[in-house]
């Protein structure tokens, strides 16, 4: 056996891939030449350093596979979601059998995930917007930089906010978490975060996979829903806006809904209210400073309050107690008219309807055409005909019965009629103070 | 230090892929994710850029799955398509050179395993030996393809000469060989490196 073959084997057993057999051939030659043994000696070393120099490259490859599944997961459920709107379509149409046989859904064809040549690195979160200061820790124990608006952040990135700055964050899976001022996430994977201190308050997109926010003492868990968690010395808050949320801590799982707001002491939640409305007034500082979007959100969210206590309203007051409440309750109502909480509540749109037509000032006109002529219950239209008629003393050449009495599709050069109207004449009806 | 043989195997998570359980390909991901970068890293000479294509195999391979005849082979299918795919972006590359200036020279020590938390820890000596890694890395990459191939695959992962064989469509002994050609041209070309190890000769 030459040296040369001798060198296999030395490369094997460092390997751990040497037979009993060739151990043995190997062990002897050594003993009688120094040249594979000063070979040996160099191999190892060169094998530790090797070692050595793959750790941060064997920490890539672990990022890189947890981007391309979480690249996976994504694609999953818009193919998942894009496959129940068609499926809907097509059940709508043509009745469930033949949906059935049209999409298979037992042939699990895997969909095509949006593969790009050479497509930027995946990453977990990106800064959408910031207020101020934001830094990031690209990994533990790296130094704190500046994170630029538009700039991503992997697994394992920290994110911290500077006092009085406020930040928005967009996770991979289309989430949208916002962070308080002086508060400090680690982001742990596209669907998961590590509260450090401070609050932040997410809108978390619909997934099979849950989205966990932990805390020192709990988790919090959720499929699709807006919450908001603070950090407290010993205590966490957590608010829950829509849907619901499951803490995990040291007791039994707890279920916190819509509309409550807990706190988490010890991994146990005590403390339940129902106050919500003002417990995340915080977002709308960083909603103010967001420009035209933020704007729309901000206003959604007033609107969305303003509908809740029209609903509120409608539920505890008789209609003559609406009408004593005068001008005030006007805003609510008409605002509960365009959400969608009234829908399909007929009795609830016709009562508030009735009290618009009887005493809306002169600001409610612009509601009244674009929300409430085309509204899709005929008494409403009827009612809020009526209503224009009083404030304007137009008809357009439709009477106010003829609103309810004829089908949507025919309304439509009307409704347009009044559109028209109302731009030509909007300077008269100055918005609400 | 090796890989205990996993009791679910390729193929097994391969059909439970097609006969619906999409789920079961981020195993596969996992499990492969580190050859599949080490190919890439070989084929095109830097890590930076190869961890976008190894992603991009990865989902092509999801993507083509239903195209794979021999489930059991999943592993040197995938080594093809992260072949593919990096040949595919050489050329784009060579096609649209400008454009792909910005991502600077190939094969810079600096940019390769450049990971974020490599600063400087302590003093001089962990100073000197991250010098030391660099020029190892440089050297790793300037071997020839073949055998910075199996050093690759080799370093990146836990795994023995028969998975990197079954792999790259060799014999055992051939990955055997190339690991200890390439060894010993290191071992030439950074012998100041390697010769103050314990068990030299005086």
């Amino acid at each position: 056996m030459s040296c040369e073959d001798i060198w296999n084997l030395i490369s094997a057993r460092i390997d751990g891939q040497l037979t009993e057999e060739d151990r043995g051939r190997l062990e002897a030659h050594l003993v009688e030449c120094a040249a594979c043994r000063s070979i040996d000696g160099s191999f190892r070393a060169g094998d530790a350093a090797l070692r050595r120099a793959f750790v941060p490259g064997r920490r890539a490859a672990a990022g890189v596979a947890e981007r391309t599944v979480s690249r996976l997961r994504a694609s999953r459920e818009r193919s998942l979601a894009r496959r129940r709107v068609l499926q809907l379509a097509a059940a709508a149409a043509a009745g469930f059998t033949l949906a059935v046989l049209v999409f298979r859904p037992w042939a699990g064809t895997p969909p095509a995930p949006e593969v790009t040549k050479a497509a930027p690195p995946a990453v977990a979160a990106e800064l959408a917007f910031a207020t101020g200061g934001v830094e990031i820790q690209p990994g533990d124990g790296a130094a704190w930089r500046p994170l630029g608006k538009g700039e991503g952040a992997g697994a394992g990135a920290r994110i911290r906010t500077a006092p009085r700055a406020l930040a928005e964050v967009r996770m991979a899976d289309g989430s949208t978490v916002r962070l308080n001022e002086s508060t400090e996430v680690r982001i742990e994977r596209s669907r998961g975060l590590d509260l450090v201190r401070g609050r932040l308050w997410s809108e978390v997109a619909r997934a099979e996979t849950p989205f966990v926010v932990t805390v020192p003492d709990a988790a919090v868990t959720a499929l699709g829903t807006k919450f908001d968690v603070e950090l407290e010395p010993g205590k966490t808050w957590l608010t829950v806006l829509e849907g619901a949320t499951k803490v995990t801590g040291s007791g039994e799982a707890e279920i916190v809904r819509a509309g409550e707001r807990v706190t988490i002491e010890g991994g146990v939640v005590k403390a339940r209210t129902q106050e919500v409305v003002f417990a995340t007034r915080w977002v709308n500082r960083l909603l103010l400073q967001k420009g035209e979007e933020g704007k729309t959100e901000l206003a959604s969210r007033l609107e969305d309050l303003l509908a809740a206590i029209g609903d509120e309203k409608i539920m505890h007051l008789r209609e003559a107690e609406l009408e004593d409440l005068g001008e005030s309750c006007v805003r609510p109502l008409l605002s509960y008219l365009a959400s969608p909480r009234s829908r399909g509540r007929a009795e609830g749109q016709e009562t508030a309807v009735r009290v618009i037509a009887r005493i809306a000032p002169r600001w409610a006109v612009r509601d009244i055409i674009v929300h409430l002529l085309p509204h899709e219950n005929g008494t409403v239209r009827h009612a809020a005909a009526r209503a224009l008629e009083r404030l304007t003393g137009e008809t357009r050449g439709l009477k106010p019965e003829d609103w309810e009495r004829k089908p949507l599709a025919e309304l439509e050069p009307a409704y347009h009629e009044w559109l028209a109207w109302w731009e030509e004449n909007k300077a008269r009806y100055p918005a609400e103070r | 230090m090796l890989r205990s043989s996993p009791s679910t195997t390729d193929g097994d998570l391969v059909r439970e892929v097609l006969a619906g359980r999409r789920e079961a390909y981020e195993e596969l991901v996992r499990r492969w994710t580190p050859r599949v970068l080490a190919v890439c890293h070989a084929k095109v000479g830097r890590r930076g850029m190869s961890e976008d294509l190894a992603q991009e195999a990865l989902l092509r391979g999801y993507v083509g799955l239903r195209t794979l005849s021999e489930p059991e082979k999943f592993g040197s299918w995938l080594h093809g398509i992260a072949v593919r795919t990096c040949l595919d972006w050489l050329k784009a590359k060579e096609r649209t050179q400008v454009s792909f200036s910005d991502l600077g020279a190939p094969a810079s020590p600096e940019d390769v395993f450049a990971g974020p938390d490599s600063g400087p820890a302590s003093p001089s000596s962990a100073i000197e030996r991250e010098d030391d890694v660099k020029q190892l890395l440089e050297e790793v990459e300037a071997l020839p393809e073949e055998y910075r191939t199996v050093i690759l695959l080799y370093y990146y992962d836990d795994v023995t000469y028969r998975d990197i064989a079954g792999m790259l469509g060799v014999s055992p002994a051939t990955v055997n060989l190339r690991l200890t050609r390439a060894r010993a041209l290191l071992r030439r070309r950074l012998g100041a490196l390697h010769q103050s190890a314990p068990g030299d000769e005086p």
